[in-house]
């Protein structure tokens, strides 16, 4: 009973921010200055003309109304027409976003699995080299522009070495591939930017849990554990880890958007044809709708993500009880 | 003869009035200057502090060296494309004319990494520091003024914090007046308005803590007005956090440009390390594996952010005292 109506207090939340974040962006569109409808069609065309094609998109209209009608059919998922592709901005987003969610899933997994394991190594040999080695080498990381280290791999190991594929999703001209085919091509060609994406957002896992783990160390229960004699590796794994996981996943929330920005830009330069590489590509023939959807499509799913996470904390973590 | 008198007594306390005032203030000047002093010889015995601070000072001077330089003719200057470029010379790996070799223009990249630190630098300090105002001063608001005026800031920045920065600040780049017209006072604000969130929320944490002790009562019962104690209790109070925040924000903002110049929304005119490595990416460097074109930029940037963030962990290990009994 009450934890369903914490739920749906925070899907109303997400809804209220969907609201202000579509607002923010009608209005900043509306700041452009001169008229989209002119911008459409070019500087060449008749003012007639011009004119039936605002009246035509209701562009005459007040403001107020323009604002009421797009935001009705926002909600219906309608986000405009993009201007470039000649499709619906939904349409052109979603394809994409299923090419990004792909990568950042398998990227954010390995990322876990391996920036929390190295952080649990870091925060029990606390000042040893082994410590020293892996902080420093994931702060060197996080300093990194994700699109440089990009960059790199692609030149030595891909260009130089040949060992992957320079750019794209899939191999160049593959049309019957078998399932088995199509799913080993694709991992091969995600092998590269899923590398690039893990090691840069590492860092922030790597570290969260270390400090988590060095706090959770000075604890009195873990003195309580070893004056009964429990072996170091078994403190560490059933008394502390599990301690120094909550304060982990409840910030691990507020990098994810620090991890679709790196995204982003590793589909750029991997031409990998997912929500980076659309952005690039709208920022390039100056596509506003599809640039808008992007914004709103990815906001969307970064509040869901934020939602899971939140989720994952209730119940993980035994004293937060809804 | 009563004026007179009158006169005399002023005369009398007047002088005694000032120089109490005058006392208490040097006093508060002395407490201040033994607690800098404090905090430098802390910040001194911190190895990590030290290493920061002298790779900063390194780029810092970089930026400062880099117009005298080229005034003396040791080093090219990359904005001026008319004398410096030769197409002939594109992409030439590195000689003993040119250090780190030449760009697709055929720029000296060496020159091009001097100048780019300028303007990296300045875009990072002057996004950081509106970062800054912004952070601490809507942080201060919603800490110090009561419920409503609290939720409605906090909530304006849960949602700053939930909008994804890059497509973000990408729109924001494309639509803030002059329209289409890339310039680094763009990129500074840009940044400057989407990275003070976290910033506002350290900041409003502080304060709700400080508000509650005995000194802010103090004040409260006297009568102080609320923008006398934020300006004189809470400020001097959050400051040290907000300073160590903001100089951490400044690798941020370095970095950001960087993201932002490699969706090509900077000036090209002005380098910048991010610039260079767009130029790297789209005409030819990145394909004919120029790596020293290639390398530079990155290795920067890279260098920087880690001074800056070295810098500023060890103030906060200085100024926090949760973190001091580590």
């Amino acid at each position: 009973m009450q934890a369903r109506t914490i739920l749906l207090k925070r899907i109303v939340n997400i809804v209220i921010l969907l609201w202000a974040v579509w607002t923010l962006n009608f209005f900043l569109f509306h700041m452009l200055p001169g008229d989209p409808a002119q911008a459409l069609v070019g500087q060449r065309i008749p003012q007639e003309i011009v004119d039936k094609l605002k009246h035509e998109f209701g562009l005459d209209e007040p403001l107020w109304k323009q604002y009421l009608v797009s935001l009705t059919s926002a909600a219906q998922g309608k986000l405009g027409y993009s201007w470039f592709y000649h499709e619906p901005v939904m349409n052109v987003v979603l394809y994409r976003l299923q090419f990004t969610l792909l990568l950042v899933g398998v990227g954010t997994l390995f990322t876990v699995l391996i920036g929390v394991r190295l952080g649990i190594i870091a925060g029990s040999k606390r000042g040893e080299p082994l410590d020293v080695a892996i902080v420093g080498s994931s702060l060197t990381f996080y300093a990194m522009p994700a699109f440089w280290l990009g960059m790199l791999l692609l030149m030595t190991l891909a260009a130089n070495f040949e060992l992957f594929p320079l750019s794209g999703a899939k191999k160049i001209g593959a049309i019957d591939q078998s399932l088995g085919e199509m799913i080993v091509d694709r991992l091969w060609h995600m092998t590269l930017p899923v590398i690039t994406f893990v090691l840069v957002s590492m860092s922030e896992f790597v570290l969260m849990m270390r400090n988590a783990l060095v706090d959770v160390l000075t604890e009195d229960y873990i003195i309580t554990a070893r004056a009964k004699g429990i072996t170091p590796r078994m403190i560490v794994m059933k008394h502390a880890v599990p301690n120094a996981l909550l304060p982990t996943v409840a910030t691990a929330a507020m990098f994810i958007g620090w991890m679709v920005t790196g995204a982003i830009m590793i589909e750029v330069v991997f031409s990998w044809p997912g929500i980076g590489r659309l952005t690039w590509d709208a920022l390039s023939v100056r596509d506003y709708p599809v640039l808008q959807g992007i914004f709103l499509v990815v906001t969307l799913t970064m509040l869901v993500a934020n939602f899971i996470v939140d989720i994952i904390y209730t119940y993980i973590d035994p004293r937060v009880r809804y | 003869m009563t004026s007179r008198g009158h006169d005399l007594d002023n005369r009398e306390t007047a002088p005694d009035v000032k120089s109490v005032k005058r006392s208490v203030r040097a006093e508060k000047w002395r407490l201040k200057l033994t607690k800098m002093n404090k905090t430098m010889t802390a910040f001194r015995k911190s190895r990590m502090g030290m290493v920061g601070l002298v790779i900063l000072l390194i780029f810092v001077l970089m930026a400062i060296l880099a117009e005298p330089l080229y005034d003396l003719g040791i080093i090219d200057n990359p904005n001026r494309v008319t004398e410096s470029s030769d197409p002939t010379r594109a992409l030439k790996s590195p000689s003993a004319d040119h250090l780190l070799g030449t760009d697709e223009k055929g720029r000296d990249v060496f020159s091009e990494i001097f100048f780019g630190s300028r303007n990296s630098l300045i875009v990072g300090f002057a996004a950081a520091l509106i970062t800054m105002v912004l952070g601490a001063g809507i942080g201060l608001f919603a800490g110090s003024y009561g419920r409503s005026v609290d939720e409605f800031l906090m909530r304006t920045t849960d949602l700053f914090l939930v909008i994804p920065w890059l497509p973000f600040a990408v729109i924001l780049a494309t639509f803030l007046p002059p329209e289409n017209e890339p310039s680094l006072f763009k990129i500074i604000v840009v940044i400057g308005i989407t990275s003070w969130p976290a910033t506002a929320r350290i900041v409003r944490a502080q304060v709700l803590s400080i508000r509650e002790r005995a000194f802010v009562e103090r004040a409260v019962a006297i009568g102080s007005g609320k923008l006398h104690i934020m300006g004189t209790h809470l400020l001097p109070n959050v400051f040290p956090l907000v300073f160590a925040n903001a100089i951490l924000s400044v690798s941020y903002a370095i970095l950001s440009e960087a993201f932002l110049s490699f969706f090509g929304l900077s000036d090209p005119t002005k380098i910048t390390w991010g610039l260079m490595l767009y130029n790297s990416f789209n005409f030819g460097g990145f394909a004919n594996e120029a790596y020293w074109f290639v390398l530079p930029p990155g290795i920067c940037i890279i260098i920087v952010v880690l001074g800056f963030t070295f810098v500023s962990y060890a103030l906060d290990e200085i100024m926090n005292p949760r973190l001091r009994r580590r």
